[in-house]
């Protein structure tokens, strides 16, 4: 139970991480003139901070205790002959 | 080689490629052998929601608006972060429901309404319009462009075509020639189409590679790297804007709206509800979803930018649409294979959304819209018709190339004048207006159908007004005074600055105004109105979703009587009599049931055929058939208190705490009287205490002072030391009496007594009790009357406690009588079965309320009136005992002034024998 309550909590302050760091005004740091190896920083910042938010999700869902998987959806219909 | 001909024959190569594994698709979910029960193919499924929009889209936007394009992929990707918790709930009420689309789910969870499902199937179909339009116009326009090759030249230019001309036209039909085959296979909808899903994952790997290879070849090919196209691009002061955001590329208002768009879209989309969750094979998949599909949608993206600008430089003068980008870059190099690759790609993308959308919308159509209209028309008889299968697949066949004919005209009247994306916007809006009332639904139980039905169609109206309207001005359809000055002249109602809004853009404002009255009417209806029994039930079961037990779910609510074969007979009808008999077989073998010999079908079977029902013509005409053939019996106030589950277990927390404060409450008392009881018992102690000493203690006394005397006075001469001598002994001996009647009643009492039972004769025993007590008689000159007749039936006795009692109570007698003229008289006679004795005296008497007392130890009663009546309080108590001993009763006739008669019966030793 408080695995799950901690992955809850998780998820929630991931997401609201991703909210944060993907609008104004965080976004508008990166919105300059600059370039990195010869890319603009806001493309940069961008495609890396969603990559790191995927990277996050990935290592947070494989942390889920495994859910039993679900029979009774297949288990209701029988297989059509 | 990019001749018509060849562009076709690939076409067509590649959509019976699709074809064959839809099939195989379907023959391995028919063997049992599922391909898409995988959460790839899941996650591959998802990204349906990559359409042309993506595709040719995305890099049109980016022309204009560098990162623009994103925020509709940053939305999902922060939408399916916490898909664990809310799409996982939307799975597992669709299942338990048999839900069949969002329509469904809409009216299921508000009360099974009819209306509300149809009002959300018109207004996924409307909003959906643009949508397919845009598919229709990408792939035409990317065939037309490719047709021209090697010129690069834009479908704008060449004139308007008829409709028989028109290549979009072709298309439209084509893909729902598709989407018949894939869709609408079997009737119920709840099963997956396995082989449409194939299909659609395989299409989502096909458009993937497409526009990698694309962005590969423009990186790599014409440029050499990122570093190399984004410096050059810098060199442009006209590209290099691209590369911030704000004024004139995109302002954050509209990113930030974008996002919460997306966010909604990716959810509330029909087309993404089937795929994430009605054709969801597995709760488990959402997990590998959660990432795996933004990164598929970060592979996708990340040549766009490039594309963009290696477009922009390329063609320079503005000629090429930047939405054929994709097409013309390659042209221009003449990549003639990587062409045709990113045509198909294109045409992936197009077909996958278009199947899956207008098999989720015909589904709605059918089981939403047209299925309870035609069932609640009498006259059409339908629901006595015995095979209403065919029907319900001509309904969505027919509704499938309905929608792709209105996706064409909306193409033909105001596609060709808008980007592709500012096209799938309008959709995305529309689709948005479900989100409250299903997020709604699903997190709050006060949610209502009055609330659902006010807050959508006041959303769905502002969005028109706001979105579609305008876009008619466009097309020239409506004046554009319409826009400048407001409609009739009334600028507050100006559709994108509706009461004098402004500084927004179109989208910002429409989703601002559009959300605003929708959760607003629908909070708001929802509170000030009262649920009907079924919403309140159906609301709890969405709600609450994992506390209901899986099997027979509902089925608590339902209160009815249904006959087992008209239930089977109409599930028969919509779902064919083979599959009816299995299932129901089926659940009676999982249940132990014997269906063929029971009459009445339980609520979990009504539950269950419903639900069979649900899953080919949707839950609210399932409703109406199920109660055709059932007598549905209203909720009672039980149910009622069960379906507010919360509530009733708080009340029913309250009721066992109310009683058991009763019970406390109760036992209190009991204790209190216990312990009064024990207060008594122990001033009793204490009484008895007193007495016992005080009666020990007047013998003590005596025997000690004339112990005393005679030890002083060695000259008392004979005669004085016998007398004191004798007192001595005489008080020793009603010492040791007393503690014998102490120590006997002890006895007594622990049921200790060393009985001897005998054949008596008691008239002899009464006898010698008087002989006994005789001189007490005549001490005291007591006239004594004895009544015993010589022959009296034998009791069973101890012969001495007998005697014991009889002189107790001869002596009772004598130490209550008068002073003059008293008078005892002794009978004993048969009494019926036993043998009973009166002591009758002329004394004081005792007052009714004292006539259980007197046998009580320690008992004195009438000391008030007589002064201390002399005794230990122990004869009575002894008496009693001794009698209720030996099965018989003891009891005092008397009234104060008028004597008492004490008297005891005995059960004759026959009569006792006999026994």
């Amino acid at each position: 139970m408080t695995k799950w309550s901690h992955f809850r909590e998780r998820a929630i302050a991931l997401f609201i991480l991703g909210g944060l760091v993907m609008n104004f005004p965080i976004m508008s740091l990166f919105s300059v003139d600059g370039f990195l190896f010869g890319i603009p920083a806001l493309y940069i910042y961008v495609f890396s901070a969603w990559l790191l938010l995927i990277v996050l999700a990935a290592a947070l869902v494989t942390r889920v205790p495994r859910h039993t998987v679900d029979r009774s959806r297949t288990a209701d219909i029988e297989p059509r002959p | 080689m990019l001749q018509g001909w060849v562009i076709l024959l690939v076409a067509l190569i590649y959509v019976i490629m699709l074809f064959l594994i839809a099939s195989w698709g379907d023959r391995r979910a028919d063997a049992g052998r599922s391909i898409i029960n995988s959460p790839y193919v899941y996650t591959l499924s998802i990204a349906v929601y990559c359409t042309t929009w993506t595709f040719y889209g995305s890099v049109g936007r980016a022309a204009t608006s560098g990162i623009g394009f994103l925020p509709i992929y940053i939305g999902p990707t922060l939408m399916v972060l916490i898909w664990w918790f809310v799409l996982r709930k939307i799975i597992r009420i669709c299942r338990l429901q048999r839900i069949t689309s969002i329509a469904d789910f809409v009216s299921s969870r508000y009360g099974k309404d009819p209306v509300l499902g149809g009002l959300v199937t018109v207004i996924a179909v409307l909003g959906i319009m643009p949508y397919i339009s845009l598919q229709l116009k990408a792939v035409s326009t990317s065939f037309t462009v490719l047709l021209q090759y090697p010129e690069i030249a834009m479908p704008s230019d060449l004139g308007r075509v008829s409709v028989l001309g028109d290549t979009a036209f072709y298309v439209a039909l084509l893909l729902a020639a598709f989407a018949i085959l894939f869709g609408t296979r079997h009737i119920d909808a709840t099963e997956h189409h396995e082989g449409m899903v194939a299909a659609v994952a395989f299409e989502s790997i096909v458009k993937l590679v497409a526009f990698l290879a694309i962005g590969v070849f423009v990186t790599y090919g014409i440029y050499d790297g990122f570093g190399d196209l984004f410096t050059r691009a810098a060199e442009y002061p006209d590209l290099a804007r691209l590369f911030t955001l704000g004024e004139g590329v995109i302002e954050y208002g509209e990113w930030f709206s974008l996002t919460v768009l997306s966010m909604l879209a990716i959810m509330f989309l029909p087309r993404q509800f089937q795929v994430a969750v009605i054709e969801n094979k597995s709760e488990d998949h959402v997990r590998t979803a959660m990432w795996m599909f933004p990164l598929y949608l970060l592979a996708i993206n990340i040549f766009v930018l490039p594309i963009a600008l290696g477009g922009l430089m390329q063609f320079p003068d503005g000629q090429v649409d930047a939405d054929t980008f994709v097409l013309a870059l390659p042209m221009a190099g003449k990549q003639e294979a990587l062409a045709l690759l990113v045509f198909l790609g294109g045409l992936s993308a197009a077909t996958a959304m278009v199947i899956v959308a207008t098999v989720a919308l015909s589904t709605m159509i059918s089981n939403d819209l047209v299925m309870p209209v035609l069932l609640r028309i009498k006259r059409l008889g339908l629901s006595e018709r015995a095979d209403l299968g065919f029907l319900l697949l001509s309904i969505r066949r027919g509704s499938i190339v309905i929608i792709l004919l209105l996706g064409y005209t909306y193409f033909r009247l105001i596609g060709e004048s808008y980007a592709l994306v500012t096209i799938g916007l309008v959709s995305f809006a529309a689709a948005a207006q479900f989100a409250p009332i299903i997020l709604g639904g699903v997190y709050w139980q006060g949610g209502t159908r009055r609330g659902a039905l006010a807050g959508l169609s006041a959303g769905f109206l502002v969005w028109a007004y706001t979105l579609v309207f305008p876009s008619f001005v466009q097309s020239g359809w409506l004046d554009g005074a319409y826009l400048t000055a407001g409609p009739l002249g009334l600028v507050l109602l100006k559709p994108y600055e509706l009461l004098g809004l402004t500084g927004l853009d179109p989208m910002t404002h429409s989703l601002f105004w559009s959300l605003l009255v929708n959760i607003g009417l629908y909070v708001g209806v929802s509170m000030l109105d009262r649920p009907e029994a079924l919403e309140r039930s159906q609301a709890a079961l969405f709600v609450d979703v994992f506390k209901y037990s899986e099997e027979d779910g509902g089925s608590r609510f339902w209160r009815g009587t249904a006959n087992v074969a008209a239930l089977r007979t109409l599930v028969a009808r919509f779902v064919g009599q083979a599959r009816a008999d299995r299932q129901f077989n089926a659940y009676a073998r999982s249940r132990g049931l014997d269906l063929a010999n029971m009459e009445t079908a339980s609520p979990g079977l009504v539950t269950f055929a419903e639900k069979l029902l649900a899953g080919s013509i949707g839950a609210a005409s399932a409703r109406v058939m199920v109660s055709s053939v059932v007598t549905e019996e209203p909720l009672g106030i039980g149910e009622v208190m069960e379906i507010l589950d919360e509530t009733s277990q708080v009340i029913e927390y309250s009721h066992q705490l109310e009683q058991k404060s009763h019970e406390l409450e109760k036992a209190t008392a009991e204790l209190r009287k216990a312990n009064t009881q024990l207060k008594e018992l122990d001033r009793l102690k204490d009484d008895f205490i007193t007495t016992v000493t005080h009666e020990l203690r007047t013998p003590l006394t005596s025997i000690r002072s004339f112990s005393e005397i005679l030890h002083d006075n060695p000259e008392l001469d004979d005669e004085q030391r016998h007398n004191f001598l004798g007192i001595v002994v005489k008080e020793t001996e009603r010492l040791s009496r007393l503690i014998n009647q102490v120590l006997d009643l002890a006895r007594l009492e622990a049921g200790e007594t060393d009985w001897q039972l005998e054949s008596l004769d008691l008239s002899a025993v009464l006898r010698d009790s008087l002989d006994t007590t005789s001189q007490l008689f005549k001490d005291r000159g007591i006239a004594l009357t004895v009544e015993c007749p010589d022959q009296v039936p034998h009791i069973s006795a101890d012969r001495d406690r007998i005697m014991q009692v009889i002189i107790n109570l001869l002596s009772n007698a004598v130490k209550f009588s008068p002073r003059e003229e008293a008078r005892v008289t002794v009978a004993l006679r048969p009494d019926g079965h036993g043998l009973r004795l009166d002591v009758k005296d002329n004394g004081p008497g005792i007052a009714a309320k004292d006539h259980g007392a007197v046998f009580e130890k320690f008992r004195q009663v009438g000391s008030t009136l007589t002064g201390k009546p002399g005794g230990s309080g122990l004869g009575l108590a002894i008496c009693r005992q001794t009698i209720d001993q030996l099965g018989g009763r003891i009891w005092v006739e008397s009234s104060p002034g008028a004597g008492a008669t004490f008297s005891f019966i005995l059960p004759l030793a026959d009569a006792k024998a006999a026994e």
